[in-house]
């Protein structure tokens, strides 16, 4: 044991002391790797936390909870219910509308949840307790009987500056109206749903507001004792028959995790590539300082240190600096995601409802994984060299190195074979109709590309060199061939370099096909001159309904020649959610029979006048088709207040506003069946020869005067509409965007690393090209060069192993996730810019240890071992 | 004497090292000690002299052998190489004066593995700015001159040691330098192919060409035109002899 300790004196601890830059160089590298790995899992758990608030909305203590589609259910169930106690033990009704509250004394407005509550029914499902101001959940009365009294969460009254008494103005389905606090809410339970934005209003108040006649959202149920959940279950939903369904509230994040699952799957995706970059920028720095100390190995062994105590020893020093790097890394990791989410919770925001900026926490877990998987990769990339250093006789190591240590020819053959097999079986599963067989097959082509990696090095550097030493000269092509002399090291970081500059081709190129395709979708989506919204078009995806009467304000205005009504419901289907658009078809198809309409995949054109009128008919989306299997002439039956109704499918349209599931039907179908008179929006067709600008501020100042100024309703031209989506859309990508600049740069830092451990290996020898006369610019070049034809190779392997990653993304992914085909476009461009900034900043990433190669004393270099 | 050239001058030269001393056992490395190097050596050395320096380990010969090829500067005192005083040289001035005026042949580590034997030789030329098919035919001259005509493709570690050494003294010939410093050049091979790094060394020596070989060996040593002597810093012999190997090209 006192031989141990002694090694870790002389060996471990000295090493760390008389060579600082080394051990520093390794833990950092230690903690990058772990930095990106924290990083992208904890901006991606922040996100997806922020989508599951909104699931967590306010379910309460129920058990069960009964819900319909967006019309929502009768409160007739109510009534059912209670007859049913034996079942039911409690319930309460409940609207659930996301709206708008306009800010206060010049504050800008925000979005707030509005819970409608029935303040007569039970409510001990409502974990509110009030903070000030009359209690209602003692005395409802006198609140429910005051027009206009509303409870606002103490966050709200905080950012807001509202107290007891203060008048506010939200919108509601007949434009802003104004309210006033009754009391405010303490702020704990249910008021945190919704990041705090939260407000309620009495239910008949509600029910008026938005819009809902008779019906309620959702009704909380608490199970009489006894009943399981499934049991309950199976009772109410044979009480209630098929006018709404029954769920349990995990149920509802489970269909919440659905509707966001393609972004989580390219969160997903960027994330485990984040740990295979991370992985290998660990293993490079580990393996690159045990390899350097061979030498020493050779010395210990030589003077009788047997072989496990040598192992030991290295291993014992590697668990150190595993978890050193890791603890590091996983505090740069929280760093790295809080900028990242800082960067991009608006865009996240604008997609995805109202994501209140998310909160950056690194959990118990991932902190755990963060430091298992340094410490992993740290004790395995210390454990080969020295275990293959422990096992050479003493003087093979002793030797002084001057052979190259570049990857020998068999283990070269044996990666491009290794290499193939990856792209084959990555092939082969593309080709099951599975999601995790599709992650499977691309990280699979990305493994394939990293083996491949060290082939195209050592094919293209002989030429790269006399290229080099013609154009540039003689220090260039040393630079350029120290890539293939340490190719077994080198490979590491310039696998990790082609990963990241391949994950950001396989991006761009995924963005840039969906995008491509999205531009061309929404050119015929919006046939209008003009859309009346309420709500943001762009912005709100649940906007408040609004009464079709305000049609004929429009239609009045000079210059409209005519309008269609607007209304999407929301509607759970099987397990999606399906999004029904409901237009006046006659209309729409009459006006598209002109144009070049190119939406119908399969399947006949609408005739306008019968279509989708006379019998109830659907427009389905390529990606619902898709996913259940749908073909023109077959029914879907859709559930609805009044019941289940069929449908036939007359044709299969293109549809990218959502994932789920896109239906068009004609206005007719939601009156019947739904009795949905309220709109969402209206599209406005301009007379011929009018100018739209001036027509759309006609029809603004014609709405100020129904629904007063700022009324909630916005008149947004098709052009001005047109050109925020091509913004939403690109900015959809955004935040893997921002993924893969991190990655880019993380993996940069990994060059930098293997470039001054590259420099300190070779001191002698950058001495002894310094004695015979090379300048210090020459030095510079020298190690410069190096790094870059290290980035040059990896950002052409990168761009090449894009080409097969991003068919798996854009044709194997894509559909699976979302359904959608589009077809698959390289970016050139993207690859282009890619390939040059991955050069640049390798380049760039040369400088420090050329400079500090040039620095070194020359008398010193030659004296150094 | 008086007539010929003055090739190499030392002035009271001084070398100090201050150095926390790392490699106690015990790992005390605080304290702080100057080492004195080199303490005054005054000496000149003659255009086509061939000097040999010889003393005990740790005496300041590589010290003194470093200063006089421009690869560290002196503490005090005064360095002139060719009459020129390379205290007042800035770094590319003493790269330049290294690349063109001296050639070096170290113990061992000398060429650049990634590097065939040819362009090993032909690399200072090369980092000069000279043309590849200027310096070439020069380059397989020299390696000719060392008798590796045939292994001018060979990389380092297909060579044996004493080839290597001869490579080394090929590229320390390739810009025709008049000054060739060697630290132990024999130091790590067997005598016999020891003694044929040597007859290539000294028989550069010549006309106007002066060689400074740093021995531990003193059969080396008498074969050298002169003979110096370092002890703790300082010169405690200077002697001119006879020449056994190599033709005198001054005799005194
Ligand atoms: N970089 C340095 N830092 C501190 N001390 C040094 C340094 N280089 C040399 N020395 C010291 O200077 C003295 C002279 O060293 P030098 O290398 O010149 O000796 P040498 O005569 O060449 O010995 P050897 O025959 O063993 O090669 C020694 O005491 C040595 O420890
Ligand atoms: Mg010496």
């Amino acid at each position: 044991m006192s031989g141990f300790r002694a090694l870790v004196r002389f060996v471990s601890l000295r090493h760390l002391f008389t060579r600082p830059v080394r051990s520093t160089l390794t833990l950092l590298g230690v903690a990058f790797g772990v930095a990106l790995v924290i990083g992208m899992r904890a901006t991606n758990e922040s996100v997806l936390d922020a989508f599951d608030q909104l699931s967590d909305r306010a379910a309460g203590k129920a058990d069960l909870e009964i819900v319909g589609d967006e019309a929502g259910i009768d409160m007739s169930l109510l009534e059912v219910l209670d007859d049913h106690r034996e079942v039911a033990k409690h319930f309460a009704g409940r609207i659930e509308q996301t709206s708008y509250l306009k800010g206060n004394g010049g504050k800008p407005g925000l979005r707030v949840l509005v819970l409608g509550v029935d303040f007569f029914g039970d409510l001990d499902f409502l974990p509110f307790k009030t903070a000030k101001g009359p209690d209602v959940f003692g005395d409802a009365i006198s609140f429910v009987n005051t027009p206009g009294a509303v409870l606002i969460s103490e966050t709200l009254a905080r950012d807001q500056g509202l107290d007891v008494g203060s008048a506010m103005w939200l919108r509601t389905g007949e434009g802003l109206r104004e309210f006033k606090v009754w009391s405010v809410l303490a702020d704990d339970g249910k008021a945190r749903a919704f990041g705090g934005q939260v407000l309620i209003l009495n239910l008949d108040a509600a029910q008026v507001g938005f819009v809902r006649g008779t019906n309620i959202d959702r009704i909380d149920v608490e199970l009489a004792p006894g009943l399981t959940r499934d049991e309950g279950r199976a009772r109410l939903q044979a009480l209630i028959g098929d006018k709404a369904r029954v769920e349990t509230p995990s149920k509802r994040a489970d269909q919440l995790a659905r509707m966001t699952s393609s972004f989580r799957y390219g969160m997903q995706m960027s994330g485990s590539i984040a740990v295979l970059i991370g992985m290998f920028l660990i293993y490079n720095a580990v393996a690159v300082s045990v390899t350097e100390r061979r030498r020493e190995i050779g010395i210990l062994r030589s003077v009788g240190v047997s072989r496990g105590r040598v192992a030991g020893v290295f291993l014992a020093e590697a668990a150190v600096i595993g978890l050193v790097g890791s603890a590091f890394g996983v505090v740069l990791g929280r760093v790295l995601a809080t900028q990242i989410v800082g960067e991009f919770a608006p865009t996240v925001s604008r997609l995805f409802e109202n994501i209140n900026a998310p909160r950056v926490t690194v959990s118990r877990n991932l902190t755990l994984f963060g430091l298992a998987l340094g410490l992993f990769a740290t004790l395995g990339a210390a454990w080969l060299p020295s275990r293959e250093a422990a096992h050479l006789q003493p003087v093979e190591t002793l030797r002084r190195d001057l052979h190259a240590t570049g990857v020998r020819r068999r283990s070269m053959r044996g990666l491009v074979a290794l290499s193939a097999l990856g792209f084959g079986l990555a092939a082969a599963l593309s080709q099951v109709q599975h999601l995790s067989a599709g992650f499977g097959a691309g990280i699979l082509v990305f493994l394939a590309g990293v083996a491949l990696t060290p082939a195209v090095v050592s094919l293209l550097t002989p030429v790269a060199a006399q290229l080099a030493l013609r154009v540039v000269g003689p220090s260039a092509r040393l630079g350029v061939e120290n890539v293939t002399r340490e190719l077994a090291r080198s490979s590491i970081s310039v696998g990790a370099l082609m990963l990241a500059a391949c994950l950001s081709v396989t991006l761009s190129s995924y963005t840039h096909s969906y995008e491509k395709s999205c531009l061309e979708w929404i050119e015929q989506a919006i046939p209008a001159d003009m859309l009346v919204h309420a709500g943001s078009p762009t912005i709100d995806r649940e906007s408040v309904a609004y009464s079709p009467e305000w049609r004929s304000w429009v239609d009045a205005v000079p210059g409209v020649e005519g309008t269609n009504l607007i209304r999407s419901l929301s509607i759970p289907w099987e397990d999606l959610r399906l999004e029904v658009l409901s237009l006046e078809s006659y209309d729409y198809f009459r006006r598209m029979e002109t144009s070049e309409y190119r939406r119908i995949l399969d399947g006949p054109f609408p005739t306008p006048r019968d279509a989708l009128v006379k019998e109830p008919a659907v427009l389905v989306s390529e990606n619902l088709a898709w996913k259940k299997r749908l073909k023109p002439g077959d029914t879907i039956t859709l559930p609805s207040p009044t019941g289940p109704h069929p449908f036939t499918i007359h044709a299969i349209a293109v549809d990218y506003s959502t994932d789920q599931g896109w239906l068009m039907m004609d206005r007719r179908w939601t009156l019947e069946y739904w009795g949905q008179e309220a709109i969402e929006g209206m599209h406005v067709y301009v007379k011929p020869g009018e100018d739209v600008d001036a027509v759309a501020s006609r029809v603004r100042a014609a709405l100020a005067e129904v629904a007063g100024d700022d009324g909630g309703l916005f008149v947004t031209t098709a052009r001005v509409f047109k050109e925020e989506i091509r913004h939403i859309i690109r900015q959809t990508f955004a935040i893997s965007k921002a993924s893969e600049v991190v990655a880019l740069v993380v993996a940069v830092f990994g060059v930098v690393g293997t470039m001054l451990a590259g420099v300190l290996a070779r001191t002698r020898e950058i001495g002894v090209l310094r004695a015979i006369g090379a300048k210090r610019h020459q030095v510079v070049a020298s190690v410069v060069a190096e790094s870059a034809w290290l980035g040059f190779c990896a950002a052409l392997t990168g761009a090449l192993v894009a080409v097969p990653a991003s068919l798996v993304f854009v044709h194997v992914i894509g559909v699976q996730a979302s359904g959608w085909h589009v077809p698959f476009h390289y970016p050139w461009l993207a690859a282009l810019r890619m390939t040059v900034s991955v050069i640049a900043l390798a380049a760039a990433a040369g400088f420090v240890p050329g400079l500090r190669a040039a620095r070194l004393v020359v008398q010193d270099a030659l004296a150094y071992e | 004497m008086s007539d010929q050239v003055v090739a190499i001058e030392l002035l009271e030269v001084t070398k100090s090292y201050a150095s926390a001393i790392e490699d106690q056992p015990g790992g005390e490395s605080s304290d702080e000690a100057v080492v004195h190097a080199l303490r005054g050596v005054t000496l000149s050395i003659h255009a086509g002299e061939l000097v040999a320096i010889i003393g005990p380990s740790g005496s300041g010969k590589s010290t003194m052998l470093n200063l006089i090829g421009a690869l560290d500067r002196a503490t005090t005192g005064t360095v002139r190489i060719g009459g020129e005083d390379l205290g007042n040289l800035g770094d590319g001035a003493l790269t330049a004066l290294r690349r063109d005026r001296i050639g070096f042949v170290f113990q061992f580590f000398n060429l650049l593995p990634t590097l065939s034997a040819l362009e090993n030789v032909m690399l200072p030329s090369l980092l000069a700015g000279e043309k590849l098919g200027a310096v070439r035919p020069r380059a397989e001259e020299r390696l000719r001159q060392v008798g590796l005509g045939q292994r001018i493709g060979h990389r380092p570690h297909q060579l044996s040691g004493g080839e290597m050494q001869r490579v080394a003294i090929a590229r320390a010939l390739v810009n025709d330098p008049p000054l060739i410093l060697a630290d132990e050049p024999t130091g790590n091979l067997d005598t016999r192919t020891g003694e044929e790094v040597l007859e290539l060394l000294f028989g550069a020596a010549g006309a106007r060409r002066t060689v400074v070989l740093i021995t531990h060996d003193p059969r080396i040593a008498a074969r050298a035109s002169r003979v110096i002597t370092l002890r703790d810093g300082q010169v405690v012999s200077d002697e001119r002899s006879r020449p056994a190997a190599a033709p005198a090209p001054a005799a005194p």
